[in-house]
């Protein structure tokens, strides 16, 4: 158990100090009247016997008119010695040393037992899940869907419209706000090519997504014939050779 | 009224070590704001960088820049101000310098991999080295398995250096079992699995537990030993406050965590339960008000060092603020049915992140400044330190209400008038309440940047002139060492 071999009380930033106190209680008596007004700080360097150093600095306040403030002490009547206590109760009390099991062993066990459950299910955490009803595929058996529709058959350009277009254009082309164009009676559509080509490959700075990698030709024509002549509009119709061109 | 100046006290190989994690953490603060800016802007004109830096990719680098350089500074107080708690210099300290150079090179790493390569497919790789992919934890799973090492040595260096210290404090052995937690319960962020739910349950313990209940203790110990130095407080309050900090945070906020598994997919139980602690999880931050005021008013000490004493001051109501009440606003079922996912999360995480976390560091980095300089200035003081915390709080404020704003907004527009449909989401976004909101973002964004670069300007001169300048007038009210209380 170390002991406070010395403690030395520094007074605003003297090199020699005011005071060696070797001796409990470690305290210091200052007088107000040896200080100027304003504020003045003070260095508490503390010693124990086992080569440990502590170093603090304090502030405190001289006000001639009113009273003496200093750590640790709260008011003294004026002019009247000001005695401090320089070391920390507890300090003093001393403190119990560490435990070897307490603040050591045990925490790097429990440090390791969360390792361990961690990386026990890192690994077989997912088997909990396995057995629940889910549309989601492990991420390395997941597959890229290779065009959303079907080959051969008449190309339903409602149907895409519907499905891939709707939800922002709105079922009957009214759009939404400014934020999603409306295309029912919008006249932009007269530029077909100006169509082709925000359908193919989106139109940069607005919500429109590229579709040109989803769709072939012929279902980018139907679902742009199918909104060049629905809800009251009528700006002709395009080929897919059309598309084709603008790919 | 004397600028006293003390000569010349012992620095530990340790708290040379902080300095530099002081450096990294200033310098990725610096980074978050710029990253910040850019998407605040993209919101405004989402044709800013399109497709250079898309916005999920400047608001990954905002918040992960953000994560590491908080951890950063608050490991560097921890590096600071050990030696000082155990009287010794900390054991493993090569080993803690040589883990600094890995931090570095990983976080430069990652940087560059968020910014030239940004998303993979879906693959193991990926998840390895791109992007893991979960909001705000994006590092890749290397990253991942580097922090918990990095947490890992720097238990070791505390454990070690306790071991061959004297005595054992409350505080030490607070911060060694919060230290495992902070090291452990990263990992929970790490699992795959198909499960969305499964995977979000586990994801709220990085967000909730790691951020919320161990970074609030590791501030608590970090603040104890703040005051100790600024005031000279007793270690019998701190250590009282400090347990009792502790019982509440954890108390509160293991099963506060609850208020996070409204909507996931999880039982209905956790309606009432995470409703109920979390409507506790202010007490702490409330005691934690108490404590400071308690502390500084109990003294009629001057403190030693200006900024870092007002920084204290705005960390205990900033605290309070950001993390208890702006958290409280949206955590009973009731209302977070309507605000979840709004933009009032947002503000509260700008507003607690700062209160909380920012202002800590901001402590630690002045006690620093004041003490790697010499000769060593007491009370350490400068005329520009109030007015970069006067425009990065001002900028937070500007950023947090108007994040407030949007949030609301959303939630009355978009959620409880038209009922979450599409075309009630395009009318929250575009209502001016929350469209202007975007411009008073950047703005104060603008503002919190000046306050950055005042702040660096002063942290790279204050205490370095041999006479610093004259402070206010000592009247008698000053004098009673309240100034800056």
């Amino acid at each position: 158990m170390a002991k406070i071999e010395r403690v030395e009380v520094y007074v605003d930033g003297s090199p020699e100090p005011l005071q060696v106190i070797t001796q409990a209680p470690f305290k210091v008596k200052l007088s107000p009247s040896d200080f100027e007004e304003g504020d003045h700080h003070m260095r508490v360097v503390t010693y124990y016997d086992n080569g440990e150093y502590y170093d603090q600095p304090y502030l405190f306040t001289i006000d001639h008119t009113g009273e003496v403030e200093v750590a640790h002490i709260n008011r003294a009547p004026i002019f009247s010695e000001v005695e401090i206590a320089l070391v920390d109760p507890m300090e003093q009390e001393g403190m119990p040393p560490p435990k070897l099991f307490t603040h050591a062993v045990l925490p790097v066990l429990l440090f390791l037992l969360i390792l361990l459950v961690a990386g026990w299910f890192s690994i077989y955490g997912d088997s909990a899940v396995s057995d629940v009803v889910t549309n989601i595929e492990p991420i390395a058996e997941a597959s890229q869907p290779e065009g959303a529709m079907p080959e051969g058959g008449a190309v339903d350009g409602a149907a895409i419209y519907a499905e891939n277009c709707a939800t922002c254009h709105g079922p009957n082309g009214e759009g939404q706000g400014d934020v999603f164009p409306a295309l029912a009676g919008n006249a932009n559509l007269a530029d077909t090519e100006m169509v082709i080509d925000t359908v193919l490959h989106g139109r940069q700075g607005t919500a429109m997504p590229p579709w040109g990698n989803q769709f072939n030709d012929e279902q980018i024509a139907a679902v742009i014939n199918h909104v060049l002549s629905s809800w009251g509009n009528s700006f002709g119709s395009v080929t897919p050779e059309d598309v084709a061109a603008k790919r | 009224m004397t600028q006293a100046v003390q000569s010349h006290p012992k620095l530990y190989e340790s708290q040379k070590l902080a300095r530099w994690y002081f450096v990294v953490a200033i310098t990725l603060f610096g980074a978050q704001l710029i990253f910040g800016l850019i998407a605040a802007y993209q919101q405004i004109d989402p044709n800013f960088l399109f497709q250079l830096a898309p916005f999920m990719t400047n608001r990954t680098l905002h918040v992960n820049a953000m994560v590491v350089w908080l951890l950063v500074g608050m490991m560097g107080g921890v590096y600071w101000f050990l030696p000082k708690e155990t009287g010794r210099e900390v054991v493993g300290i090569t080993l803690a310098k040589i883990i600094w150079w890995v931090i570095v090179a990983g976080v430069t790493v990652v940087v560059l991999v968020y910014l030239f390569v940004q998303i993979g497919p879906a693959q193991w790789t990926t998840i390895w080295f791109i992007n893991e992919g979960r909001e705000y934890i994006e590092a890749p799973r290397w990253a991942d398995i580097a922090i918990v090492l990095w947490v890992a040595i720097f238990l070791f260096n505390v454990i070690a250096t306790v071991l061959k210290s004297r005595r054992i404090t409350g505080i030490l052995m607070v911060l060694i079992f919060d230290l495992v937690a902070l090291g452990a319960l990263y990992t929970a962020g790490m699992h795959f699995t198909v499960n969305i739910t499964m995977d979000q349950f586990l994801w709220w313990w990085v967000i909730h537990l790691w951020v919320e209940a161990t970074w609030e203790v590791l501030v608590g110990v970090l603040m104890a030993w703040a005051l100790m130095y600024l005031l000279g407080t007793s270690r019998r309050l701190l250590e009282t406050w400090l347990f009792i900090e502790v019982a509440l945070v954890f108390g509160t906020g293991i099963i506060g965590l609850g208020h996070h598994y409204f909507w996931i997919g999880t039982p209905e139980y956790w309606l009432g339960l995470g409703g109920f602690f979390s409507a506790l999880e202010p007490l702490p931050l409330v005691a934690m008000v108490v404590h400071a005021v308690y502390d500084a008013g109990g003294h009629r000490l001057g403190a030693v060092n200006r900024p870092a004493m007002f920084w204290v001051i705005v960390q205990a109501f900033g605290n309070f603020i950001g993390a208890g009440v702006w958290g409280f606003m949206q955590t009973l079922p009731q209302i977070n049915m309507f605000s979840h996912g709004t933009q009032l999360a947002a503000a509260h995480g700008h507003l607690a992140f700062f209160g909380a976390y920012v202002s800590t560091v901001m402590v630690l980095v002045y006690i620093a400044a004041q003490n790697l300089r010499r000769p060593v200035h007491i009370p350490l003081n400068s005329r520009l330190w109030g007015w970069a915390a006067g425009l990065l709080i001002l900028g937070i404020i500007g950023i947090g209400g108007a994040f407030t704003l949007s949030g609301f907004t959303q939630t009355l527009v978009e959620r409880a008038a038209g009922g979450s449909t599409w075309a009630a989401y395009i009318q929250g976004y575009t209502h001016p309440w929350y469209a202007n909101t975007l411009w008073w973002r950047f703005g104060f964004g603008l503002v919190m940047l000046t306050g950055y670069v005042l702040l660096v300007t002063d942290l790279l001169s204050i205490g370095k002139r041999a006479e610093a300048p004259k402070a206010v007038p000592q009247t008698a009210a000053v004098a009673t060492g309240g100034g800056d209380v």
